[in-house]
């Protein structure tokens, strides 16, 4: 049930499909997904043969199974109803949200713009005027460690710590300092293994050890997981990101500015440091255009840092606020890893949106900071 | 109402625990029934007071002292940390009592060559899905102490397999590929071919007198809680 005929029909207008999903949940798809953190966040129960159940804390992981279960190509969803999550006290626990997944359009750029598009109209609809918009892009970042050639374990330790600023300082001291010291206990065998690059040998001493200690086989990682991963950290021991290297990439989180000026000021960023981002800026001038027309005179604020810590957010993240007083009354952002860790058989693209029905049209909440 | 000290029921624990009152000069009277559960504190430093002992199993006496249903309790500090969420306002840690020392720690099988510190976990954490279909899973009574520490460490993806007995064994089983447990001297974890992480201890536990803030405290209360606390050497007596 829609709060107003109005949204109802405003999210469904391209096509999508109003959901009516359920409040229970199995636990486990949201736990897999999202992680371990998640679970502090939970209200998790038990079903009467000791399934693990949630109160749904969101809609994208039920709608992406819906997606998956109803073996549909190229599909969109909307949908109205409250979620579920522990809070710090004096937040309520439940919210009223409402959402739209858009989902299968390999024309990224356009999905993106549309489900801006349709946000924007949404929060019109519900009266809420002057607003600003703040967008990050992590494929931008992604592009940017590649291309400055960091080993690849840094890229993806980089990539993780996005969205999650005490997490990046971290990283970016550890990787200025290159700490990685191999300074436990001495393992001559494995170490003289690593030095003549003896992989077979490595391997071979490894899956002696795992059996010789009892682990069962085919259950985790491998001797050649583990062999793989001590070079890769000998790799990583011996490399040390130069000052200037770190300059660049916090030159890039530290980016804030109008969406119009971003495409230059990332090329500028690139020719002063001698790296080759062309494709990758290209691609997000393209998308920046089509944002834009999809935003009309909402302004556009690109955040070199912005983004959500979790691995299957894959590109595009958005946030819609009040220019008063900063309140975030919509986000949204393209998670195109999702449907595969869901168990899609195959990667599929999607961007979605939820909106903060509990926030719009509830100007300056006393309660609220 | 009386002040009521919660003290293990059986084991080393009860012992020990019985150990810091008589070294403070307090004894212990029970019933002469050997199976109560229920005992008085008695000494010449508490004269004129009446202080209960209820005898408890370690982990319900974390929660009982959360609930505030008794004044003060004797209980691992891992107990403690773990059952209790809101702990800042809800306890007090009045005096570590010196006994039950052990550490609850991260370790990993011992073949895992590559992976030293927790930093090393979190990207074998984030490359485990993609690898094996599933994420790493880490056995553990602690979910507590398990996700904060992970957090503090940046690593979110993980799950945690529920073991509430013989953890260490669970890696060698197949149930889990790392662990967070308690140990005294690690020869549990050495035995079953685990090795703590060089920056795998999430916390020095021992036992700890442990006050109740959300406890009732009316004033008879309040001066047994005093003669008490200056009998056993405490003399920040805040409560």
């Amino acid at each position: 049930m829609a709060r107003t005929p109005d949204l109802k029909n405003i999210l469904t207008a391209g096509g999508a499909t109003w959901l009516d999903l359920p409040v229970l949940h199995p636990a486990d798809p949201f736990l897999e997904t999202a992680g371990e953190e998640i679970r502090r966040r939970m209200f998790v129960t038990e079903g009467p043969t000791g399934a693990r159940l949630a109160l749904r804390p969101d809609f994208t992981i039920p709608a992406g199974l819906y997606h998956i279960a109803s073996g549909s190509g190229p599909a969109r969803y909307a949908y109205e109803g409250i979620v579920f999550r522990r809070h710090e006290a004096g937040d309520l626990s439940e919210r009223r949200e409402a959402g739209y997944e858009d989902i299968g359009d390999p024309e990224t750029a356009a999905a993106d713009a549309r489900t801006l598009q349709l946000a924007l109209a949404a929060l019109a609809a519900l009266g809420e005027t002057g607003l600003v918009i703040r967008i990050g892009d992590i494929s931008l970042f992604a592009a940017l460690t590649a291309a400055l050639g960091l080993p690849e374990p840094w890229q993806r330790r980089l990539r993780r710590s996005y969205g999650n600023d005490a997490a990046m300082a971290e990283s970016l001291a550890r990787l200025a300092a290159n700490d990685e010291a191999t300074n436990g206990p001495a393992d001559p065998e494995i170490e003289a293994l690593a030095r003549d690059h003896d992989h077979d040998g490595l391997v071979a001493c490894l899956a002696g050890r795992l059996a010789k200690a009892g682990f069962l086989t085919g259950t985790g990682r491998t001797a050649v997981d583990i062999a793989a991963r001590y070079l890769d950290r000998q790799a990583l021991a011996e490399f040390r990101a130069s000052d200037s290297e770190i300059s660049v990439l916090n030159a890039f989180l530290d980016l804030e500015s109008g969406l119009e000026e971003t495409p230059g000021k990332l090329r500028e960023l690139a020719s002063a440091n001698d790296l080759d981002l062309g494709p990758a800026i290209d691609a997000f001038a393209a998308r920046a255009q089509a944002l834009k027309a999809a935003a009309g005179s909402v302004p556009i604020r690109f955040d070199g840092a912005f983004g959500r810590p979790l691995d299957y957010y894959t590109g595009l993240v958005f946030e819609i606020a009040r220019n008063t007083d900063g309140t975030i009354l919509a986000g949204g952002g393209r998670y195109d890893r999702l449907l595969d860790m869901l168990g899609a058989p195959e990667l599929v693209p999607a961007v979605g949106l939820s909106l903060r029905l509990d926030r719009i049209g509830i100007k300056s909440a006393g309660s609220r900071p | 109402m009386t002040l009521t000290i919660a003290i293990p029921s059986k084991g080393r624990m009860q012992a020990d625990s019985a150990a810091v009152f008589e070294r403070a000069g307090l004894a212990i009277e029970t019933s002469g029934d050997a199976r109560t559960y229920r005992g008085r504190l008695v000494g010449d430093a508490i004269a004129g007071h009446t202080i209960e002992i209820a005898y408890l199993s370690a982990s319900e006496i974390a929660r009982e002292i959360a609930a505030g249903s008794v004044h003060f309790g004797i209980t691992g500090e891992d107990l403690v940390r773990e059952t209790i969420v809101d702990i800042e306002n809800s306890v007090k840690l009045v005096k570590p009592l010196g006994f039950g020392k052990a550490d609850v720690v991260v370790a990993v099988p011992d073949p895992w060559v590559d992976v030293r510190t927790m930093a090393d976990l979190d990207d074998v954490a984030a490359g485990f899905r993609a690898r094996h279909g599933r994420r790493l899973r880490i056995a553990t009574k602690y979910w507590n102490l398990t996700q904060s520490n992970f957090a503090s460490h940046g690593i979110a993806l993980y799950r945690i397999v529920e073991s509430l007995g013989a953890t260490e064994g669970a890696p060698a089983a197949g149930l889990a590929d790392a662990i967070v447990d308690i140990t005294s001297t690690g020869a549990t974890l050495t035995a079953n071919h685990l090795r703590i992480l060089d920056d795998g201890v999430i916390l020095h536990s021992e036992a700890q007198l442990v006050l109740a803030r959300c406890a009732d405290w009316p004033n008879p209360v309040r001066s047994a809680a005093s003669a008490l606390m200056q009998a056993l050497g405490i003399t920040d007596q805040q409560f």
